[in-house]
C-alpha cells in the first residue's frame, strides 16, 4: 500500500519565501487577487484531491491498465469518477482565460496544484496536460470563432484534447511526417494519415476530444517547412452545445508499454476526417513552439514528481524496516535489529532522492514563475529576457531532472532491497513510470543538443 | 572454492553496469524503447533485480571493504594490484597501450592510498566504512574493468601484427579500449570526490528530519 502526503511545508517554503511569489503575483497584471491566502487554499485543496482521490488509483490503475475495443478506449476502474470529481470542482479552468470560463490564474499556481496530482498518479494527469497544451495551443493560434466553439468546453473539462504529432517513421524528425491536408472547398481540409504515441487519444473521460494534429497541405514543401497544424474534432460541435456528427478519426490500437499503463497511448487513424488550419498555413511546428517549452517543463516536473514519490516510499521504509545493526553499535538495542535508516549508504540513498525532489521542486517552480510574465508582463524588455531564459533553462529542466528522477526512483527501489522488485510496494511501478520522461518531448540527447544551441545564442 | 575478491565485485559492479546499459538501450530506441514489443524495456525489468538479490549492491559493498579487504589488511587487494602492476611494467613500451598504462598505474596506487584512508577513518568512527563503500566498490570496478581493456587492446595489437582476416573486429577492440579509458574511466573521478567527503554529510541529519 502506497502513500502519497503533498509536502505542503516544502511546497509554501519554494513559493512564500525562496521565490517570494506573494510579490510576483502582485506585479503581475491580471494576477493581483492571487494571496498568499488564496494560494494556500488552493495547495491545502489540491492536496485532499490528489491524496485522498488520485494516489488510490495509482496501483490499482497500473494492474488494470487501459483497454482497447472497436467502440473505444476504456480508462481503469476508478477514473472516470475522479475525472468528474476533477471537473466539478473546477480544477480544468485553473490558469485559462477568464474570457472563456478560465479562472485566469497564473501559470505557476496550476503548475504547484499539477505536481501534486503528477506525483500521485501520473498516469492520470496526463489527461490534464495534453488538454491544457491544447487548449493553449488554440488560445494562441485559433480564430475567434474556434476559440469560442471549442476552448469554453476543454476549459470546463467537458471536451479534452490532444497534440498528435509523431508518425511510425517520423519522431524527432518531423520534417518526415506523411500526414496529408487535402484542401475541401468549404475551406476546411480532409486529413489523412497515421499517428502513434498519443497520449490520451482515445479515452471515456470526456464526452469529445479535440485533436490538434500535424499535417502537409497537398503541394506545400517538402520538410518542415511545409507542416500545417489543424484542429480535428471527434464530434463536429452541433447545435446548442450538443454532440454532432461523428468525424472519420478512429484509434487503431493502443500500446502496450514499460509503465504509465493507466494512460492511453493511442494509433490513431485519420480517414479523410474533416479538419480546419489552426494558425498561418506551413507555420505548423513555429505554432507548436509554446506549447513544446510548457510540455517540457510538465516533463520536468514529471521527474521530481517520481523522485518525491520514491522518496516518501522509501524514507517510510527505511525508518521502519528493522535488519542489522548500525556499524557503530546497536542504536535500537530493545529491538531484534536497527532500522536501515542508520547505515550510512542507506542514507546517501534517501538524501540523493531528497535533493533532487526538493531542488527540482525550486527549479520548476522558477520556471514556472517565469513563464508567468512572459505570459502577462506587458513589458517587452523583461519579457524577452526571460523568453531567452527560459530556452536555455528549460531543455536542462526536462533532461536534467527526468534522468535524476529515473535515478532516485531507483534508488527508492534500492532502499527496499528485494521487496522494492514487488509490484505491490508501487516502487517499481514508480521507475516504470518515470522512463518514459527520458524518453518523450524529445529525448535527453536532443535536449541536450537544444540546450547548448540555445545557450550559444542559435 | 572461496571467489577471490575481485569476482565479489563483479556482481555488484556488474549488475548496476548491466542496468545501466539496458537503460542505455532502451535511450537508443527513443520512444519506441518504451513499447514492450520491442523487448529492450523487460531487459531492463529483468536486469534490475540483479542489483538487490544475493546481497544488494549496498551489502556486497560493504562485504568488499569491510571483510574481504580491510579484514585480510589489504593483503588481497595488494595481491591483485600487484598483477596488475606486473602487466604494466611488461606492456609499458607497448605504443598501443600508450595511454592505457599510465592510468592504471595511476589507479592502483590511488586504490592503495584510498583503502588505507578509508581504513585510518574506520578506525575512528566506523560510519566512515559505510559512506565509502559503495563509492569504493564501483571506483574498484572501474579500475578491474580498465585492466581488461587494456588487455584485450595488448591482445587485439598482437593479433593484428600478426596478420588477420578479421582486421576490422580486433581494430574495433582497440578503439573501444579508447573509449572506454577516455569516457568511462574517468567517471572515478567522482567517486573519488564523494568518498574524501566523509561520513558527516550523510549522518548529521536527524531521521525525523529528513522530511517535514
Amino acid at each position: 500500500m502506497t502513500v502519497y502526503q503533498a509536502p505542503q511545508r516544502d511546497m509554501k517554503f519554494v513559493m512564500d519565501e525562496l521565490l517570494d511569489m506573494p510579490s510576483h503575483y502582485a506585479s503581475l497584471p491580471g494576477c493581483e487577487d492571487a494571496s498568499v491566502e488564496i494560494i494556500d487554499a488552493i495547495r491545502e485543496e489540491g492536496a485532499k484531491f490528489a491524496t485522498n482521490v488520485l494516489a488510490p488509483l495509482n496501483r490499482t490503475g497500473d494492474e488494470e491498465g487501459c483497454s482497447w475495443s472497436e467502440e473505444g478506449v476504456k480508462a481503469p476502474s476508478g477514473f472516470r469518477e475522479a475525472y468528474d470529481q476533477f471537473r466539478e470542482a473546477g480544477w480544468p479552468s485553473l490558469m485559462h482565460d477568464p474570457e472563456f470560463g478560465g479562472q485566469g490564474l497564473p501559470f505557476s499556481v496550476a503548475n504547484m496544484f499539477l505536481e501534486m496530482c503528477g506525483t500521485a498518479n501520473y498516469s492520470w494527469a496526463t489527461h490534464t496536460g495534453v488538454t491544457g497544451g491544447a487548449i493553449e495551443t488554440l488560445h494562441a493560434w485559433g480564430t475567434e470563432e474556434q476559440k469560442n466553439t471549442y476552448i469554453p468546453k476543454m476549459v470546463e473539462g467537458i471536451w479534452s484534447g490532444t497534440m498528435c504529432l509523431t508518425e511510425s517513421h517520423a519522431g524527432t524528425d518531423l520534417g518526415l511526417l506523411r500526414t496529408k491536408a487535402e484542401p475541401q472547398e468549404d475551406g476546411s481540409y480532409n486529413i489523412s494519415g497515421t499517428k502513434i504515441f498519443i497520449t490520451q487519444g482515445e479515452q471515456d473521460l470526456s464526452d469529445n476530444i479535440i485533436h490538434i494534429v500535424i499535417a502537409r497541405i497537398a503541394g506545400a514543401p517538402a520538410g518542415t517547412k511545409g507542416i500545417s497544424l489543424f484542429l480535428v474534432p471527434k464530434f463536429f460541435p452541433g447545435a446548442n452545445g450538443e454532440l454532432g456528427e461523428r468525424n472519420t478519426v478512429t484509434c487503431g490500437a493502443i500500446e502496450h508499454k514499460m509503465g504509465l499503463n493507466a494512460s492511453p497511448t493511442c494509433v490513431m487513424n485519420f480517414d479523410g476526417a474533416k479538419g480546419y488550419l489552426i494558425g498561418p498555413a506551413n507555420k505548423g511546428l513555429q505554432c507548436m513552439f509554446t506549447f513544446m517549452n510548457n510540455a517540457r517543463l510538465g516533463c520536468a516536473g514529471q521527474g521530481l514528481g517520481h523522485a518525491e514519490f520514491g522518496f516518501q516510499q522509501s524514507l517510510a521504509y527505511a525508518k521502519d524496516r528493522l535488519q542489522m545493526r548500525a556499524l557503530t553499535g546497536p542504536k535500537n538495542p530493545e529491538l531484534m535489529a536497527d532500522p536501515i535508516i542508520v547505515h550510512p549508504d542507506v542514507r546517501r540513498m534517501l538524501l540523493t532522492q531528497k535533493c533532487i525532489a526538493e531542488g527540482g521542486r525550486m527549479f520548476t517552480y522558477d520556471i514556472a514563475k517565469m513563464l508567468d510574465v512572459v505570459q502577462r508582463s506587458t513589458d517587452e524588455e523583461v519579457k524577452a529576457e526571460l523568453d531567452d531564459a527560459l530556452g536555455l533553462l528549460t531543455p536542462i529542466a526536462k533532461a536534467f531532472l527526468t534522468e535524476q528522477g529515473h535515478d532516485s526512483a531507483n534508488l527508492a527501489v534500492q532502499c527496499f532491497g528485494g521487496h522494492g522488485y514487488i509490484r505491490e510496494t508501487g516502487v517499481e511501478q514508480n521507475v516504470r513510470d518515470a522512463r518514459i520522461g527520458c524518453l518523450y518531448e524529445g529525448t535527453t540527447g536532443i535536449q541536450a543538443c537544444q540546450s547548448l544551441l540555445n545557450g550559444a545564442g542559435a | 572454492m572461496k571467489a577471490p575478491p575481485v569476482f565479489r565485485r563483479a556482481k555488484a559492479f556488474l549488475t548496476e553496469q548491466g542496468h545501466d546499459s539496458a537503460n542505455l538501450a532502451v535511450q537508443c530506441f527513443g520512444g519506441h524503447g518504451y513499447i514492450r514489443e520491442t523487448g529492450v524495456e523487460q531487459n531492463v525489468r529483468d536486469a534490475r533485480i540483479g542489483c538487490l538479490y544475493e546481497g544488494t549492491t549496498g551489502i556486497q559493498a560493504l562485504d568488499l571493504i569491510g571483510r574481504k579487504i580491510l579484514g585480510t589488511q589489504g593483503a588481497r587487494l595488494n595481491n591483485y594490484t600487484k598483477t596488475i602492476n606486473a602487466f604494466c611494467e611488461a606492456n609499458q613500451e607497448n605504443p598501443v597501450a600508450a595511454g592505457f598504462i599510465s592510468e592504471l598505474v595511476k589507479h592502483t596506487k590511488e586504490w592503495g592510498e584510498l583503502t588505507m584512508q578509508i581504513a585510518g577513518g574506520a578506525m575512528k568512527n566506523p560510519d566512515e566504512l559505510g559512506a565509502a563503500s559503495v563509492d569504493f566498490l564501483m571506483y574498484s570496478g572501474y579500475v578491474v574493468l580498465a585492466y581488461y581493456w587494456a588487455q584485450a587492446a595488448i591482445v587485439a595489437d598482437k593479433a593484428l601484427q600478426a596478420g588477420t582476416t578479421e582486421e576490422d573486429f580486433y581494430k574495433a577492440k582497440i578503439t573501444t579500449a579508447k573509449f572506454y579509458f577516455q569516457r568511462l574511466l574517468p567517471k572515478t573521478r567522482g567517486h573519488v570526490a564523494t568518498m574524501n567527503s566523509g561520513a558527516k554529510n550523510l549522518m548529521e541529519l536527524d531521521a525525523d528530519h529528513f522530511a517535514f
